[in-house]
C-alpha cells in the first residue's frame, strides 16, 4: 500500500510511504532543516523496518554519526509520521 | 573575520544558486576568503527548500505561464516568490559562528535586524530562523554547513504579493484557501508598510551593522568562481535536480 502523511511540527513533515508488513521505501519532504544532507540514508535506513522507538533510535544515531543537524522534527516525529501512514 | 563583500547585483534564480554554491565550494577548497553578498532577483522565481517535494509546493503550470522560473535550493526550509526583496547570503567558516545552529541563525539575522531597527523599523528575531516586525514575517533565513563551511541565505522583503505568491504555490487545503491566503496576510509585512526606503539605504544599514563587527572589502568573484558558477547554472536549471523530491 502506498500512504502520504502530513504532520506540522515546528517545521512541516511528509512521508510518502510504500509498505506491506514492512516499509517497503519511504520519501521524507517538508521544510525542515538537515545538515549536512543525510536524507537519502535516513530514507534508507526506514526501509524493511516497522515503525517503532527501535527505528527512531537508528535514526537519532545515524544523524549523530553523520553529524548532522536536524531542526524542525525529530526522529520520532519521522516515526510518529510513519506509523500514522502504515497504520 | 575579514568578509569580501560583492556589491548588489542583480540575477537570475539558477545564477543566484550557483553562485552561492561556488563560493560555498571555493571557501572550503580555501580558495576564496569568507564572503557577503547581497543580490536581487531577475526574473522573479520561486526557490523551494531542499527537502520539499515540488509537486506538493509549486504549481509548475502557473508558474510556466508566468514565467516564473523555479528550481530548488541547496539549503531547507520552505518555498519563497523572489520578487522585491534584498538577499544575502554570508558564506564563511562555520568555527566563526556558534556551532549551534539556531544560535548561528540568531547572530547572523542580528546584522539584518539591527540594521532595520537603525532605519527605525523595529524588527525583531523569532526562531528558528525569521525575522518579526510588528509580529510579522519580513525576513526568512535558510543555512546549510558542508565541510566545515556555513552558508546562510535569507530574504528581506521590500514588498510582497501573498495573492500572486498564493496563485503560484500549492495551499496545504484547496477547500480552505481563501482563509489561508488571509490569514498569511496578517502574517507578512514587507519594509514598504514601515516607510519609505531607497535600495541604497537599506543596504548601506545591513553593511554598517555587519562591519560593526567583521571588516569588509569589496571584491570580485574570482575567473574559477564565474567558471564554476556557470556549470552549477545548469544544475539549477535541470528537471534531474529541480524534480529531485
Amino acid at each position: 500500500m502506498r500512504r502520504s502523511i502530513v504532520l506540522k511540527k515546528e517545521k512541516l513533515l511528509r512521508v510518502d510511504v510504500d509498505y506491506d508488513s514492512v516499509i517497503r521505501s519511504v520519501r521524507i519532504t517538508g521544510d525542515f532543516f538537515l545538515s549536512p544532507n543525510c536524507i537519502v540514508e535516513l530514507e534508507a535506513a526506514c526501509t524493511g523496518a516497522v515503525p517503532n522507538t527501535a527505528l527512531g533510535e537508528k535514526l537519532n544515531r545515524l544523524i549523530i554519526q553523520k553529524s548532522a543537524t536536524l531542526i524542525g522534527i525529530t526522529p520520532a516525529d519521522i516515526v510518529e509520521a510513519l506509523r500514522m501512514a502504515t497504520q | 573575520m575579514n568578509l569580501r563583500y560583492i556589491p548588489y547585483e542583480q540575477h537570475s534564480a539558477f545564477q543566484n544558486m550557483a553562485i552561492d554554491e561556488s563560493v560555498l565550494e571555493h571557501v572550503q577548497q580555501g580558495k576564496s576568503p569568507p564572503t557577503l553578498r547581497l543580490y536581487g532577483w531577475k526574473p522573479a522565481a520561486i526557490t523551494i527548500g531542499f527537502y520539499q517535494g515540488i509537486r506538493y509546493e509549486v504549481d509548475l503550470e502557473k508558474c510556466k505561464e508566468q514565467n516564473i522560473d523555479v528550481t530548488r535550493r541547496i539549503t531547507g526550509g520552505g518555498a519563497v516568490l523572489h520578487e522585491h526583496e534584498i538577499t544575502y547570503s554570508l558564506i564563511a567558516p562555520q568555527d566563526q559562528f556558534p556551532k549551534d545552529v539556531i544560535q548561528s541563525y540568531e547572530v547572523i539575522c542580528q546584522y539584518v535586524v539591527k540594521a532595520l531597527q537603525s532605519l527605525g523599523v523595529q524588527a525583531r528575531f523569532h526562531p528558528i530562523n525569521d525575522i518579526l516586525v510588528d509580529e510579522k514575517k519580513i525576513s526568512g533565513s535558510a543555512q546549510t554547513r558542508e565541510k566545515g563551511v556555513l552558508l546562510q541565505h535569507g530574504t528581506l522583503l521590500l514588498d510582497v504579493d501573498v495573492d500572486k505568491m498564493f496563485s503560484l504555490l500549492i495551499v496545504p487545503d484547496e477547500k480552505i484557501k481563501d482563509k489561508f491566503i488571509q490569514s498569511v496576510k496578517k502574517r507578512v509585512v514587507s519594509l514598504k508598510e514601515h516607510g519609505t526606503f531607497t535600495r541604497e539605504q537599506i543596504i548601506k544599514a545591513i553593511l554598517s551593522e555587519i562591519q560593526v563587527h567583521h571588516e569588509i572589502t569589496p571584491g570580485e568573484f574570482s575567473d574559477e568562481e564565474r567558471t564554476r558558477a556557470h556549470e552549477l547554472d545548469k544544475k539549477y536549471r535541470s528537471e534531474e535536480w529541480v524534480m529531485q523530491r
